[in-house]
């Protein structure tokens, strides 16, 4: 496949720049000029982009186009061509020349299915590359199967993967680690397995323990009963020894009571209650001499007051009077006041009667008030005539108004002009309007059209190289079609491959035929060369002077023949001499023969092969002038192709840019007569559509348009149709108007009415409602309101007078009454008072007060002295009565402690005291005894102890307690020994220790196998990576690499001579560059000693070769390049682009560059026809 | 007419397989699960109060030998005993030769039945007879079932038996008997054990595997539990009770044109909080496998730990710390067009071809040497399970290949920039 043209219609920096490469078939280095680096890789992007897809997430539409489109014509392994657009998207991104999905596969097919990774692997090199490929190439320190390997596929990443494999894998597992995942896993493993077990209780275990237990608890109970039994003999025995002591003391206080006798046991608080008993009389006979004397004291100042009255009884009375006296006082000052107020009223009064009813008295005024319902009658009548009053004020101005507006409207109307019939107009203009911008369409039309006929004359100027004629005559010339033209020029092509590569081959042969001609001639020039021939013609020679010799000999000379014999063997003065000569010269050249074989080998194989070349010459002279015969036919019959045409055709490779610009001109000129035809329908259009509109205006005698077209006929008809429209509105505006005014005049005149008719009927009910008021029927109602509120006046004031003579009446009746009971109680109490009541009751009242305080202060003190006499008699008896008590307390004592009278108390106590202390002795004694008796009687437990032998008791009882602590130490020891057993079966509690380990363990057995399979996947892998790249050296190292070397030699300007095999310690083989020795012999040298630079020039060689080696099987395809000269110095740039150039022979080469001077150096030293230059979005140059 | 339990197959303290340890996985929810299913059947006995409780073999492993197993085993018997409520019980395969059903004691409420001949065991009380018979060994190949008596007119007759039933592989049967050998006995119920899903083999009268009480791999997946059962005037009422502390599940996540790591894992994601809904509360052990086409799988695959790890902390997040990624398989492939690739005449595609060549020939592929002789050695020096992943035969290596390629992938679609797809 090669790229003929790309087309960035619209991607990255590019609108509709093309990339032209369709010149050097089938191979081709094509140069291409970046201005900047960011256009140069989008091409680059835009190219793959096209081949493979545009990836979703391409940066390269910041112009903003409205979709990323690359275009492109591709040249493909069957050498037809393929047209194509890609654009950005997730489906149908190929589109065919008609805009229809293309199958992806169609691209692919040509790509040999190769996905983009692999392809721009080893198709594509940018510098970056070149110098990672430089630095790998140094990592492998000569590695040839991974040199080569990786070179070959252009991946960089071959020895850093297989080193990540073999990192991986040993971070998993190590032989001899510890730490690894896996080797950690499996001691963990171990450990957990191991844990488990220790911790799993075997069932026979269990049995076991349980048996032991069941014995040592039968030890351990046996020993505990016989412990038990010496506890208790010790413990009896120890009881008697104890109570030997207290037994002698009981024995003693037993004696000391009989001896006391029988006294009488006197309670403990017997002192105590005798003390109180005596004490208590004492103080109770204190006591009633002093009551005695408050008695009689109370008595006498009682004698002395006198007896308090009949005051008291009439208290309640008295106090009532106090109260009634303030307001008493009160209502007498108020009646003043009030009869002032009753003679104001009374002349207001009559006032106002005199004013509203002259002549009347007051008496007679309540004839003149009207009942409440024809007072309020008489007010809404007011109310309603001046509201009828309102009403038809306003009816009647409102009347007046709307006659004067509807008047003017009529005016107004009137004065309007009749509207004209603009239907015509306004279809005319509808349907010139429907034609929308015909004017515009025109123009754009007209000069489209004569844009295509300027092309067109610059299309027919273009045929002038080998025609000239009119359009029409160009449209008709029957050029050759396609087929034929493509076939000639492939031929033509051919031909001219094979007199190039004749050319070649008759160059080298010529070169090598000089070359075996010189060879031979220095062979020569070293010294003569021995042959057979001159051995032949020596002995020759000797043998015809041994003729002469032997005739000289048997005497039958040759004189004749001698003498030409010996001229012949240069100057010999006789026969002998010449023969001897001829001798000498034989053996000479048998010995040189013998002697320079190799010599003569090499004269003969170089006489040999410069026969072979000079037939070769010849036929290749041969076949090269059969060459330019069929050139010479091939010429005449493309020639006669275009005969018909009338052309004397230049050749195919020229003709092709003529035929594509004649076919563009046909092409074009179809277009133009199409675009005429249209142009013509659109003026009669146009035409017709103006006439139309100017008749219409016409009709309505308006104007034409000033200017000439559609567009200025559609402007005055609009204007003018737009006006009419707003006459016609104005009307219809002014008439809906006038039917408003007249039909609210009629409403203002019917409303005047209806308020005339109410007044009437409202005079009818006024001169009723009024004359009950003496008012005549035309009375004016504010009069009537008048004389209404006035009576309402009179009224009130009326009524006022009568509520101020009630309430004088009322003080003067409560005055007598207040008189009445101040001079009732004074009859009664203080006669002496009489006069006073009667002139000023208020004053009795209040001396009868004062009289009752004084009464009340005398009975108070009485009261006081009685009681205290009375409290005095209370107190004498009570103490009588405790003297009494203490005095029987005492009496009794007495008796209790068997004593006459209370002085025998004391001596009586004192015995009771002495028996206590020895029965509470005695008591203590027994409680201590007790215990020690064991429950036997105390009288027999003392007489068996005191039985005992006092000596021996200590020492029984030493013996036993040796043993009894023997046997408590054994019970333990087997107590303890069940308690362990206890322990141990109590550890066996059916817990899930062990279970849970044994979980464990198989959790890290899971965690290990991913990890097995990993570390034997990644070991796998990286067996499989080596072996392959040791086939694919075994396979591919003997092409390559004598490719390579050769390319290495050339790109390095002969200063490194090539590239040799060597071998390392372990054997395998290593890449050796090799530099001229001092003796001509190429000498190795390591691959680490070569600068950075000339590890990209192998790394690029190595490329290089592979891919003459990939071309040799397989169909071409385009290897795309990115500035990878831009380290290079000239003269290596130089010998750079010659390889380039090389490998352009076989297939399409594409070197993106944006160093101008690359162009130059291609410029100067590439033949013209196997380079293309030209510019990134400019002119090619 | 009875209401009963019908359990089987606790393999009490038998561990759970498959579940790796990492940091977060809820160990502590799922720890003693085998034991937390015989605790929630005893709480389920005591709440339910039935008449009786079947169960029908393989109460542990026979291989296990901690007595405390046992132990734990009386005194979960001992609390149905205190509640009244008997036991029955036949040993299976599993729990035949384990020494811990000889010497252990257990409360006079528990039956376990002879293994020398089928016994018949009445329980006037409910009307009930039960027929059954323990394994002598572990490994019984006469259908035992068929030496039953004939059923017990006028009473409920019930077969508690341990089976394969019918299988192909002769390792792996025990006590074989069809189906239909089962109904030709004419019991009322049949209470078998072995099988470790619910399985129910006829209707009427009902036949079925109440399934184990706890799952204990992948392998088990959904509810595990007993079998509530009702007979009332000849009517039989089933229900399943699950007991379960832990579910397994394996989820297919299709990754078909996955762009990247987070849209493969939001997939993923949607799967786990599916099976977290079914989960009914559980602790869940999920198995996540991947496939179809798609442009993450060079990535995925060049560092499938990093996956896993992404997988957990999601998992860890949407359960609440009750999910456990139990394994991850990638099964996606490039989106790439390898068979193209590997039809080429490049050092990609003779990589490519190798690989295929490797595959079809196990022979080549045996002759190459990876180096893992070490390390099946030393796994080799574990007894058991860690032995058995010592797999160096040319099958198991060939298992690899895919693998390989993966990790080969990076390489073979190398970015020009010198990174992989």
């Amino acid at each position: 496949m090669r790229i003929e043209r790309l087309e960035l219609t619209a991607f990255g920096p590019f609108t509709d720049v093309i990339l032209d490469f369709s010149a050097g078939a089938p191979g081709g280095l094509h140069l291409v000029l970046g201005v900047n680096e960011a256009g140069k890789s989008s091409a680059l992007r835009g190219l793959l982009g096209f081949l493979y897809g545009i990836p979703e997430r391409s940066a390269d539409n910041f112009l903003g186009h409205k979709e990323l489109r690359v275009a492109a014509l591709l040249r493909t392994a069957a050498g037809s061509t393929l047209a194509a657009t890609r654009r950005k998207g997730r489906k149908n991104t190929l589109l065919g020349p008609d805009g229809q999905p293309l199958d992806d596969n169609l691209l692919l097919v040509e790509l040999a299915g190769l996905p983009q990774e692999t392809f721009t692997n080893l198709f594509g090199l940018g510098h970056a590359q070149l110098r990672k490929g430089g630095e790998e190439l140094s990592k492998a320190h000569g590695d040839v199967g991974q040199t080569l390997f990786a070179a070959a596929s252009g991946l960089s990443s071959l020895r850093a993967t297989d080193a990540r494999l073999l990192a991986e894998a040993e971070n998993l597992f190590k032989p001899r680690g510890q730490n690894q995942r896996i080797n950690a896993a499996l001691a963990d493993y171990k450990r957990l397995n191991a844990e488990a077990a220790d911790l799993a209780v075997p069932p026979a275990e269990h049995e076991r323990l349980s048996r032991e237990l069941a014995q040592a608890e039968a030890a351990r109970d046996s020993l505990a009963a016989e412990h038990d039994a010496r506890a208790r003999d010790l413990a009896s025995l120890l009881r008697l020894r104890d109570a030997l002591d207290p037994l002698d003391r009981r024995a003693l206080v037993l004696a000391q009571l009989a001896e006391l006798g029988d006294v009488p046991l006197l309670p403990p608080d017997f002192r105590e209650r005798r003390f109180a008993a005596q004490a208590g009389l004492e103080q109770a006979r204190g006591r009633m001499e002093a009551a005695a004397q408050a008695r009689d004291r109370a008595q006498a100042g009682l004698d002395g007051l006198p007896e308090p009255g009949p005051w008291l009884a009439h208290a309640h009375r008295i106090a009532a009077l106090q109260k009634e006296l303030g307001a008493h006082r009160k209502a007498f000052e108020d009646r003043a006041g009030l009869a002032l107020d009753l003679a104001g009223l009374r002349g207001k009064a009559e006032e106002s009667l005199s004013r509203l009813a002259p002549g009347r008295t007051l008496d007679q005024a309540p004839g003149l008030f009207l009942p409440e319902a024809e007072q309020q009658r008489i007010s809404a009548l007011v109310a309603e005539r001046r509201s009828l009053g309102d009403r038809l004020d306003r009816a009647s101005r409102d009347a007046a108004k709307l006659a004067r507006d509807l008047a003017a409207a009529d005016a107004e109307l009137a004065a309007l002009p009749a509207p004209p019939d603009a239907a015509d107009l306004a279809a005319a203009l509808e349907a010139a309007q429907e034609q929308g911008g015909l004017d515009q369409r025109l123009d754009q039309e007209r000069a489209a059209l004569a844009a295509a006929r300027s092309r067109a004359a610059t299309g027919l100027s273009r045929l002038g190289s080998c025609w000239t004629g009119d359009l029409d005559a160009a449209v008709a010339l029957p050029v050759p079609p396609d087929e034929a033209v493509a076939r000639c020029e492939g031929e033509f092509d051919a031909l001219a491959a094979d007199v190039r590569d004749l050319d070649r081959r008759a160059a080298e042969s010529t070169r090598e035929l000089d070359q075996a001609r010189a060879d031979r001639a220095g062979l020569e020039a070293s010294g003569e060369v021995p042959s057979e021939a001159a051995l032949t013609s020596a002995r020759q020679r000797r043998d015809a002077g041994w003729v002469l010799v032997r005739g000289r000999l048997e005497e039958h000379p040759d004189p004749v023949a001698e003498a030409a014999f010996m001229a012949d063997a240069a100057p010999a003065p006789n026969l002998s001499a010449a023969f001897e000569a001829a001798q000498a010269a034989s053996d000479q050249a048998a010995d040189r023969l013998r002697l320079q074989a190799d010599r003569a080998a090499r004269a003969a194989a170089l006489d040999a092969a410069v026969l072979r070349l000079d037939r070769e010459s010849s036929d290749l002279a041969a076949r090269r002038a059969e060459l330019d015969q069929r050139r010479e036919a091939l010429k005449v019959e493309w020639a006669a192709l275009w005969q018909a045409a009338g052309i004397a055709p230049l050749p195919p490779r020229e003709m092709r840019p003529w035929l594509a610009n004649h076919a563009g001109l046909c092409a074009l000129v179809k277009d133009m007569r199409t675009q005429a035809a249209a142009l013509e329908g659109l003026e009669a259009t146009a035409t017709r559509l103006s006439a139309g509109l100017a008749a219409a205006l016409q009709a309505l005698d308006e104007a034409e348009p000033s200017s000439p077209g559609l567009d200025p006929a559609i402007r005055v008809g609009s204007a003018v149709l737009s006006r009419l429209a707003d006459q016609a509105a104005l009307r219809r505006d002014l008439e809906a108007r006038r039917a408003d005014l007249a039909r609210r005049a009629a409403e203002a005149r019917d409303e005047a009415e209806a308020a005339a008719q109410g007044l009437a009927a409202w005079s009818g009910r006024w001169a009723a409602a009024v004359a009950p008021l003496g008012l005549a029927s035309d009375a004016a109602p504010e009069a009537a309101a008048a004389l209404l509120s006035g009576l309402a006046g009179l009224a009130q004031t009326l009524h006022d007078m009568v509520m101020t003579e009630r309430r004088i009446a009322g003080i003067d009746r409560d005055a007598a009454l207040f008189a009445d009971k101040v001079g009732r109680l004074v009859e009664e109490l203080a006669p002496d008072m009489a006069g006073m009541a009667r002139t000023s009751p208020a004053e009795a009242a209040e001396a009868l007060a004062d009289r009752l305080d004084e009464a009340k202060e005398r009975n108070h003190k009485r009261q006081d002295l009685q009681t205290r006499r009375d409290e005095a008699r209370a107190e004498l008896e009570a103490t009588q009565a405790d003297a009494r008590g203490h005095e029987k307390v005492l009496a009794e004592l007495c008796t209790d402690a068997r004593c006459p009278d209370p002085a025998g108390l004391d001596p009586a106590e004192r015995a009771s005291d002495a028996r206590s202390g020895l029965e509470n002795q005695l008591k203590l004694l027994t409680e201590q005894l007790l215990p020690l008796a064991a429950g036997q009687p105390l009288d027999a437990f003392a007489a068996a102890a005191l039985a005992r032998d006092r000596a021996t008791l200590d020492s029984d009882a030493t013996a036993l307690e040796t043993s009894q602590a023997d046997l408590a130490s054994r019970r333990d020891a087997a107590n303890q020994q069940v308690g362990a057993l206890r322990e141990q079966l109590s550890r066996m509690d059916g817990s899930a220790r062990a279970a849970d380990l044994a979980q464990e363990a198989r959790a890290c057995l899971d965690g290990l196998a991913p990890d097995v399979e990993r570390y034997a996947a990644l070991r796998l892998a990286h067996a499989i990576l080596a072996t392959q790249i040791e086939r694919f050296r075994q396979e591919r190292q003997g092409p390559v690499l004598a490719e390579a070397s050769r390319a290495f030699a050339a790109l390095t300007l002969g200063r490194y001579a090539g590239l040799d095999l060597g071998y390392d310690d372990k054997d395998q083989p290593l890449i050796l560059p090799t530099r001229p020795g001092p003796d001509g012999r190429p000498a190795p040298v390591v691959l680490d000693a070569l600068s950075d630079g000339t590890k990209d020039q192998l790394y690029l060689a190595l490329r290089l070769a592979y891919l003459h080696h990939y071309l040799e099987a397989n169909a071409p395809q385009p290897v795309i390049l990115d500035d990878i000269l831009v380290n290079f110095d000239d003269q290596r740039a130089t010998a750079a682009l010659a390889e380039l150039a090389r490998l352009a022979e076989r297939t399409q080469v594409i070197l993106f560059t944006h160093h101008r001077h690359l162009a130059d150096l291609a410029r100067a030293t590439l033949p013209a026809d196997a380079l293309f230059i030209q510019q990134l979005g400019a002119a090619t140059p | 007419m009875p209401r009963f339990i019908h359990a089987a197959d606790l393999h009490l303290d038998s561990p759970l397989r498959g579940l790796a340890r990492y940091e977060g996985a809820p160990a502590d929810m799922v720890r003693a699960s085998s034991r937390r299913a015989l605790e929630n059947l005893v709480a389920l006995a005591l709440d339910r109060k039935p008449d009786f409780v079947l169960m029908a073999g393989d109460l542990y492993d026979g291989d296990w030998k901690d007595y405390n197993t046992g132990l734990y085993f009386a005194a979960q018997m001992s609390r149905l005993s205190a509640a009244g409520i008997p036991v029955l019980l036949i040993h299976g395969n599993h729990d035949a030769a384990s020494v811990m059903t000889r010497g252990l004691r257990l409360p006079d409420t528990v039956f376990t039945f002879p293994s020398d001949a089928p016994f018949s065991k009445f329980l006037n009380e409910f009307c009930t007879v039960v027929h059954g018979q323990s394994y002598p060994h572990r490994q019984v190949v006469d259908n035992l079932g068929a030496n039953y008596p004939a059923p017990v007119p006028g009473a409920f007759n019930i077969g508690l038996l341990h089976t394969s039933l019918d299988t192909a592989a002769s390792d792996k049967r025990y006590s074989p008997c069809a189906t239909s050998d089962l109904l030709a006995k004419g019991y009322d119920y049949w209470a078998l054990g072995h099988r470790h899903n619910l399985q129910v083999l006829s209707e009427d009268p009902p036949i079925l595997f109440c399934g184990a009480g706890q799952g204990r791999d992948v392998g088990e997946p959904g509810a595990h539990g007993c079998v509530w059962v009702e007979a009332e005037n000849g009517k039989i009422t089933r229900e399943f009770v699950p007991l379960d502390v832990l579910r397994w599940a394996v989820l297919d996540v299709d990754a078909t044109a996955a762009a990247d790591r987070a849209e493969v894992l939001s997939r993923a994601s949607a799967a786990l909080a599916a099976a977290l809904d079914q989960s009914e509360g559980r602790a869940l052990a999920a198995r996540f496998r991947f496939s179809g086409p798609c442009p993450a799988h060079s990535r995925l695959a060049r560092d499938p730990e990093r996956l896993a790890a992404d997988l957990r902390a999601e998992a860890q997040d949407l359960s609440g710390g009750r999910a456990w990624v139990e394994k991850v398989i990638l099964d996606t492939t490039p989106a790439q067009d390898l068979a193209a690739l590997a039809a080429s005449d490049t050092p990609q595609g003779d990589l490519l071809r190798f690989l295929n060549e490797l595959e079809a020939d196990p022979a080549q592929l045996a002759a190459l040497d990876p180096g893992l002789d070490e390390l099946w050695r030393k796994l080799r020096e574990h007894r058991g399970p860690a032995a058995a992943l010592a797999q160096d035969d040319p099958a198991a290596l060939a298992a690899l290949l895919p693998r390989v390629r993966d990790l080969l992938l990076p390489l073979l679609l190398e970015q020009a920039d010198g990174e992989g797809t």
